[in-house]
């Protein structure tokens, strides 16, 4: 019997970008790195765990976009033309590094690898990586949880309760239509908890999410096991928080795992150095020079100068680092199991995309993680919170405050001098809705596409990529751009749908650029009061 | 609070000061960076992290920026903008880069980084496509709206509606009105209401000012705003009010049941102790797996 169990979450998301209106579209390469550095290495990894009888359990949160623009015929042609033009420019590189052996060895491994991914993707799981998960999960290995609609950021949607609704239930209805069962778990975008959101959560069936430490920690009363069990809150969820010490040890980009000298460099792509003729072929239809994947270096030091990448090197320091790790959640799980007296639940949960595409060696790490805690049968076990929920228990019941995992802990990434202007117009469009469904109860027609239209303008409006984006600056134009562009698209509906003068052919194109949720029911937005138990917790807050 | 006043306190009651104002890792500061932690981090309002970020990123190779550049403010005219908390305050330009490294909580700029690299593509943007929409100035009503940003900031922002200047100008006539100030009125209503508040403290605002981020006197308390002008003679006019938020706690809850025992050696960072509560809350079945509600 374990003495206590590590829980790995990996949450994956994108926003939705899809441009049909363009051949092809920058941002669109979001979706196609994460692809072939991050999703389909994770599953090679789940497939040969499983190939090869290792027991394991990961929790893995799959956002409605991201499995949407998986699902999506167009994308996914352009990512079988996108890996095939890498698979091409590889074979030409093989030829090109000749005389140079160290980097044709590099050119051959990204030829392998890109090779494989081709295949992977189209051979077996026939387009739709979605199946991979979905069967990972359904032969006991994957528990999936789901993640708000839009991944809107809660927390700041508290003054419409109608859009934390219609995030919530709509993600539940999306996970149950692809993935054929309704979520136990739910991903909080960025973790943003706020006093009540559970009573939303319980509304639509989900029974736990997840905080960071402190946001448990800081819980009344204070948690008699830290951040080492769940606790329940009011409204009958139950929260799991992110552990401080494993957290640290991948997450820091210079004290964690990830920024160990032989790793993989993120930065430097060989792309940059390349003739440029050589390359256009592969840059998107503007020209400019972007980053294909081909990183030939490795991280070397805090110097400019960067060495040749060593895969064997990189692979030994993996399953080194994978030692270690594991040697430390053994320790941690012994030592906290002898003071609790129950096992504890080491949450470790981290964006999906950190594994592969910042660090190269993560799915490796994590492959042979899981295969030496199976191995060696120790103290140290792997759990969902659903598993450890059904044998674990009884459970705290503490009340928790605002909290998120993003940059100090609470809601600055999202709301500072670079974002705060859009929350006045996403706002107003929220209320807008509510009024249109309220005043349009019954809607048919064009009326009623136009109605359900504008909810999809508004729910991508809500997409908390905008503002993180907007605060790190980086690509901060397109999210600007998007933002304006469907609160412009919404707006214009909603003065069309008073005025009883929808505009079809313009509805029509935005119908095929926008297309998320095909089943939304607008009327969710009608629904404007908070859920019942909250207005009494609520009250119960401000008594003290 | 003063400098000689810090000075003369231990590094221990330096160390409990700064963290409760979120500081961690500070095992390796002197006395001295932990006086001047201090004195920044009440002086400067906090979230002034582009100081301690330009100092992460002289590590870093050069990446291409966003092209954002120097733009009209997108949003509609604000005005004169209050207080930003990322703007810089000289006493942080003066701290060691250990002192900014301490001034973090849990989640690090790293992981920040880590996370922003998911959009990152190694490319300047896409140029900018133009649906010809800008934002309406305005919407037509007098409203204010109040949202929690962290422990110690708020941040509220406004319209005024059209009519409104005409509707002051029939109250208090035109000289009265152009001598008035217009105040964000800050009411503490913690358990209480904005008729019979803990505290109250006006803001001036500039004049064109839509938004404002307001620092907090105390933390953990409820707090909602009216949005007003203060007239020569120095009545309030409500133009509107605001919702109620509550701030969230920053340290872990005095709250304990005496019954149990304490578990001290956890550590300080987690939770001394705790009682479940009984079954009369209605969490019976969690063991089983049940979920009574």
């Amino acid at each position: 019997m374990p003495k206590g169990y590590l829980s790995l979450v990996l949450h994956a998301h994108l926003p939705y970008v899809r441009h049909p209106e363009y051949k092809s579209f920058l941002e669109e390469d979001w979706l196609f790195e994460a692809i072939t550095e991050t999703y389909i290495p994770l599953i090679r990894v789940f497939q040969r765990l499983t190939d090869d009888g290792v027991d394991f359990r990961v929790t893995l949160s799959l956002s409605p976009p991201l499995v949407t623009m998986l699902q999506d015929p167009l994308l996914q042609e352009r990512y079988v033309r996108h890996i095939t033009g890498l698979v091409e420019l590889t074979e030409k590189e093989i030829d090109r590094c000749a005389g140079e052996p160290r980097l044709r060895v590099l050119a051959e491994m990204y030829h392998s690898i890109f090779d494989e991914c081709r295949r992977v993707f189209t051979e077996e799981y026939g387009l739709d990586l979605v199946r991979a998960f979905r069967a990972f999960r359904d032969a006991g290995k994957l528990e999936i949880t789901t993640c708000a609609a839009t991944h809107g950021y809660l927390p700041l949607m508290q003054q419409q309760p109608a859009s934390i609704r219609a995030q919530l239930r709509l993600a539940v209805e999306h996970h149950r239509a692809a993935l054929g069962r309704d979520p136990a778990g739910i991903w909080l975008p960025e973790c943003g908890y706020f006093p009540g959101v559970d009573t939303y959560l319980a509304e639509v069936g989900i029974r736990f999410t997840f905080v960071d430490s402190h946001g448990v920690l800081h819980a009344v009363p204070k948690p008699r096991y830290g951040t080492f069990a769940p606790v329940v809150t009011p409204g009958g969820v139950a929260v799991f928080a992110r552990d401080l010490e494993s957290s640290k040890q991948v997450w820091s980009a210079e004290e964690g795992y990830p920024g160990d000298y032989s790793y993989r460099d993120f930065y430097r792509d060989y792309a940059y150095e390349l003739d440029y003729d050589y390359v256009k072929p592969y840059l998107g239809a503007d020209g400019f020079r972007k980053m294909l994947g081909l990183k030939y270096y490795r991280i070397t030091g805090k110097t400019e100068t960067k060495e040749l990448y060593d895969p064997e090197v990189a692979r030994a320091r993996a399953r080194e680092h994978a030692a270690n790790f594991m040697f430390n959640r053994e320790h941690q799980a012994e030592h906290l199991e002898s003071l609790l007296g129950r096992p504890p639940i080491i949450v470790a949960p981290y964006d999906a995309e950190l594994f592969g595409h910042w660090w190269f060696e993560g799915p490796m790490w994590l492959e042979e993680l899981l295969r030496k805690i199976d191995e060696v049968r120790g103290p140290l076990g792997t759990a969902t919170p659903s598993d450890y929920l059904e044998n674990q228990g009884p459970f705290q019941t503490a009340r928790l405050f605002h909290s998120s995992w993003g940059y100090r802990g609470y809601s600055e990434v999202w709301l500072n001098g670079s974002n705060d202007y859009v929350y006045p117009h996403v706002h107003r469009a929220a209320k807008r809705m509510t009024e249109l469904a309220k005043t349009y109860p019954d809607a048919s027609g064009l009326r009623l596409r136009a109605l359900n239209q504008a909810a999809r303008e508004l729910l991508l409006a809500q997409s908390s990529d905008w503002a993180f984006i907007m605060k790190t600056g980086m690509m901060a134009e397109y999210a600007h751009k998007r933002t304006r562009d469907h609160v412009s698209r919404f707006t214009r509906l909603y003065e069309e749908i008073k005025g009883n003068r929808v505009d079809e052919k313009r509805l029509a194109e935005i119908e095929w650029r926008d297309r998320i949720f095909p089943e939304i029911d607008y009327r969710v937005y009608a629904e404007d009061e908070p859920p019942a138990e909250m207005v009494e917790s609520a009250r119960g807050l401000s008594a003290g | 609070m003063k400098r000689s006043v810090l000075e003369g306190k231990t590094v221990v009651e330096l160390r409990a000061l700064a963290r409760d104002r979120g500081a961690t890792e500070l095992s390796k500061l002197r006395k001295a960076e932990l006086v001047d932690l201090l004195l920044a981090v009440d002086a400067a309002p906090r979230g002034s992290e582009s100081v301690a970020d330009r100092a992460a990123q002289a590590a870093e190779p050069s990446r291409p920026t966003s092209m954002a550049g120097a733009k009209a403010p997108r949003g509609g005219a604000s005005g004169r903008r209050g207080q930003k908390p990322e703007e810089i305050d000289e006493r942080w330009e003066a701290l060691s880069p250990r002192t900014h490294r301490a001034f973090s909580a849990y989640r690090t700029r790293c992981e920040q980084r880590i996370k922003a690299s998911k959009y990152y593509l190694g490319v300047p943007d896409s140029s900018e496509l133009d649906e010809g929409f800008e934002y309406p100035e305005s919407y037509g009503e007098s409203a204010i709206t109040l949202m929690v940003r962290d422990p110690y900031w708020l941040f509220a922002y406004w319209e005024l509606s059209p009519h409104l200047r005409g509707e002051l100008l029939d109250r208090i006539g035109e000289e009265d009105l152009a001598r008035s100030r217009l105040v964000l009125r800050v009411y503490d209503v913690t358990r209480s209401s904005p008729d019979r508040p803990a505290s109250i403290h006006d803001i001036d605002v500039a004049p064109g000012a839509r938004n404002w981020y307001i620092n907090v006197m105390r933390v953990e308390r409820d707090y909602c705003v009216d949005l007003g002008i203060i007239t020569p003679d120095g009545t309030f006019i409500v133009i509107a009010r605001s919702n109620v938020v509550s701030l969230p706690p920053v340290g872990p809850s005095e709250v304990v049941d005496e019954e149990w025992v304490t578990l001290e050696a956890l550590g300080e960072l987690y939770a001394r102790v705790e009682s479940e509560r009984g079954p009369s809350s209605g969490s019976g079945g969690w063991g089983s797996g049940g979920w009574g509600r």
